[in-house]
């Protein structure tokens, strides 16, 4: 038997398959009853217009712009700042550090003829970059002075809710999608700022269970296993990420310690200074008047851009010298998957991927030719301009074809490499220096997969739902989870210091997901029921149900430990709240978002 | 039980009925479009009155769109029960400056003298408009205003289309969308949070 949704969609699919063919006229068309629907098959270009929105960007000329490279954020502790405001922060983690973020309107250049007003926190279009030491705790006080939400005209809400994606954070400073921070002037006279804390140790600073003793940090505790290392913060504003973001909330953070020094001279001596270099990847559509942003606020699917932006720029170009470069990657959305691969002379030029998931990975990946990247992956990869010569031209491009809405990838496509439009970075080798930098063949091993610490094994499922994305059946409610009763018995609650599987399920039918999990790295352990060898394992915070492979069910290993700060809980219910969401940030604004809390 | 309703209507109904059908400015329609793509089409209302659907009725608004059909017996009667609570909980600011609209899927079907039953069904007041129109143009609304997919077979499905919620504010050239279904209290709070300060 068929149920009646089965039956559905195979008269759509009939139809459609006759309509296809050019079986019938339209006059038949009329006749048999078809209405409104089936108009469009017969304009399938102006629907496709219609929902990629608008005209295209003005015409650019490539790598005229060179590639800038953000600053460091300002150091500045002259806030006013509360340890007890934070879980762990008088007691084990004190403030060492605080940075300063003013976010706020400004214009920026993305090439020439296209200039436009972004937001940034700070200074510069794509944020400066925030350096952090394990076992330096900081502050970051992020000010917002946007213009107020009834004087800004377009899309963005300039009601914000930084998100430090992915660390091991306490839940008041997460920057989760609630309780974002106004502008100056608002109509509730809230206060225009907030500090978050963060404690700089390793996951399991609370518990030795299941560390062995050379892993453990003999300073702060946790696991050196746990160690995370190229982040970014983005904004979070329910129902506003995509355009907020987009608009420029986005800034790239690196996580040092003794190993990882940022000091090519000490420790794995990986490539540093002026030669660890971020690269926010992004897509973006320009008016073709203005020059200025656009953006599609009725897209619910996807939204693609017809420019490549780096670092804010379009296709820039860096010079480089011949020797070894980090490249910490990131893919800052909203919609855009890439495969990348570096290109000279119609050949793909070998490199080495160092982390994946913005996490050092257990050994390196060496002389890879190709790396995907979903939304808000971060992967960290080295290339020796050693081999080139003097006056080389190398291209970092892209080969993945997305579907015309931004949904996933289209499959069956294949695009050119050395087509101009696939194009993002051109690297222009000149000159030598000195490289003391080397390439490790092993970072840490992955902290152990024990299934006898799994106290539960929890399900999300993924999906459709009426023209919006659910989770588990439900769609995103930013407020629901603040009232008392929910705080109190919250629908998925996750034992403090404990092991589950998260067992992921997307029944959405060929629409790809990445799918981000705040506060907890993941070790995915099945795909589609299949074992992953131990080998082929590595950490993440973003799992990609779908895309070419098809993965349609995964499951995941996780610890949740440390917090709630059992100290705080007297303070406050609520402060253990975390999301699980979608990172298509269309999806997440379109009800692709649940709440899970970590409870005593 | 879980019907599911096609494009292709109730089956048997002739399209050719409604040509030519009670729409006098129907020819003049396909005027240019506004800002962000709003087609300025013309549509009526449950009380037989045309409106040119931007300049008339979003230009300068807060504005609160569904789509939605009269025969639709899974997600629609939910949604404007749902839709009711907010259109009661902003009692003083509706038809002030904050207007809702109910737009059918099944334009051909869902004519001015059915939405009004419709609405009188539901207990809906001023500021909240039930919109049909000719078919076509009802159909450019529906994309321009993104309750589509590039899916074809999951767009040919008029439930796919009754769960968005859209929400914007014209002064601003603000939009976002939330969840039809969702609470009252939390789509009060999206709303007003772009709206002018009351
Ligand atoms: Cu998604």
């Amino acid at each position: 038997m068929l149920t009646t949704t089965e039956r559905a969609a195979r008269r759509a699919r009939e139809l459609l398959r006759e309509i296809q063919a050019e079986k019938f006229s339209r006059r038949d068309l009329a006749r048999l009853g078809l209405i409104a629907g089936s108009a469009f098959y017969f304009r399938g270009a102006s629907l496709r217009q219609a929902l990629a929105a608008s005209s295209a960007s003005p015409r650019t000329t490539p790598f005229t712009e060179r590639l800038p490279i953000p600053e460091p954020a300002e150091e500045d502790s002259s806030y006013p700042y509360n340890e007890a405001d934070h879980q762990y922060c008088s007691s084990r983690f004190p403030m060492k550090k605080m940075y300063h973020l003013r976010v706020r309107e400004r214009k920026h250049r993305f090439t020439k003829d296209l200039r436009s007003p972004v937001w940034s926190y700070g200074d510069n279009f794509g944020g400066p970059i925030i350096d952090a030491r394990y076992g330096e705790p900081f502050c970051l006080h992020i000010e917002n002075d946007l213009p107020s939400a009834d004087k800004h005209k377009g899309f963005g809400h300039p009601e914000i809710a930084p998100h430090l994606h992915n660390f091991h954070t306490a839940s008041e400073s997460d920057g989760g999608p609630w309780n974002w921070i106004p502008p100056k002037k608002n109509p509730s006279g809230k206060p225009n700022f907030r500090n978050h804390h963060y404690c700089m140790a390793r996951a399991g600073f609370t518990t030795t269970k299941g560390i062995p003793a050379k892993w453990v940090d003999p300073v702060n505790g946790g696991d050196l296993r746990e160690t995370l290392t190229t982040l970014f913060l983005h904004d979070h504003r329910p129902e506003f990420t995509a355009s907020n973001v987009y608009k420029g909330l986005v800034c790239m953070v690196r996580m040092f310690d003794d190993d990882d020094t940022g000091d090519e001279t000490t420790g794995w001596q990986l490539p540093s200074g002026e030669y660890d270099v971020p690269l926010i990847l992004a897509d973006k559509k320009f008016d073709p008047d203005s020059g200025e942003l656009v953006f599609n606020q009725f897209a619910n699917d996807g939204y693609l851009g017809d420019k490549l932006t780096v670092n804010g720029k379009v296709q820039p170009f860096m010079p480089v010298k011949r020797r070894k470069y980090r490249f910490r990657i990131l893919n800052g959305g909203p919609s855009r998957f890439y495969r990348l691969v570096l290109r000279k002379d119609g050949a793909n030029q070998p490199f080495h991927q160092i982390s994946e998931s913005g996490n050092l990975l257990p050994r390196t990946r060496k002389n890879i030719t190709s790396l995907e990247l979903w939304v808000a992956e971060r992967a960290d990869i080295i290339i020796d301009f050693k081999k080139f010569k003097n006056g080389d031209r190398v291209y970092l491009s892209s080969n993945l074809v997305m579907m015309e809405d931004g949904r996933g990838i289209d499959r069956g496509k294949s695009t050119h490499p050395d087509s101009t439009s696939n194009q993002l970075l051109e690297f222009r080798v000149q000159g030598v220096v000195e490289d003391p930098s080397r390439v490790p063949n092993a970072f840490r091993p992955l902290p152990s997969v024990n299934l006898n610490e799994v106290v539960k094994v929890r399900e999300w499922d993924f999906g459709r739902k009426n023209g919006m994305w659910h989770i588990n059946g439900k769609l995103w409610d930013p407020d629901i989870d603040h009232a008392p009763e929910f705080l109190l018995n919250p629908p998925d609650k996750v034992r403090r210091n404990s092991a589950e599987i998260w067992r992921f399920r997307s029944t959405s039918g060929g629409w790809d997901h990445p799918i981000h999990v705040h506060f907890e790295e993941g070790i995915i352990i099945s795909e589609n029921g299949r074992q992953i060898a131990p080998e082929n394992r590595y950490r993440t915070d973003i799992y990609r149900m779908g895309g070419t492979r098809r993965i349609d069910e995964m499951e995941v290993f996780m610890r949740f430990r440390d917090f709630p700060d059992p100290d705080y809980a007297n303070k406050s219910s609520d402060n253990g709240r975390y999301v699980i969401h979608c990172h298509n940030t269309l999806h997440e604004d379109h009800g692709m978002m649940a709440t899970w809390n970590i409870v005593p | 039980m879980n019907r599911r309703t096609l494009f292709t209507g109730g089956g048997g109904v002739i399209a050719g009925t409604v040509a030519g059908s009670a729409l006098p400015g129907a020819q003049a329609a396909a005027g240019a479009s506004k800002p962000y793509g709003i087609p300025d089409i013309a549509v009526v209302d449950q009380d037989g009155r045309e409106y040119r659907f931007y300049d008339e009725l979003i230009r300068d608004r807060v504005v609160l769109i569904n789509f939605f059909f009269q025969s639709c017996g899974d997600t629609c009667p939910l949604v404007t029960e749902n839709l009711r609570v907010v259109q009661d909980a902003l009692a003083e600011r509706m038809d002030r400056d904050i207007f809702m609209y109910s737009i059918t899927l099944q334009p051909h079907f869902d004519r001015p003298h059915i939405l009004k039953d419709y609405a009188e069904l539901w207990e809906v007041k001023p500021g909240w408009k039930f919109l049909t129109g000719e078919p076509d143009e009802i159909e450019r609304l529906r994309r321009a205003l993104g309750f589509a997919s590039l899916d074809p077979e999951y767009d040919l499905q008029l439930d796919n289309h009754t769960g968005i919620l859209r929400y914007g504010n014209d002064r601003l050239g603000r939009w976002a969308a939330t969840a039809s279904l969702g609470r009252p209290a939390w789509i009060i709070k999206a709303v007003t949070s772009i709206a002018d300060v009351a």
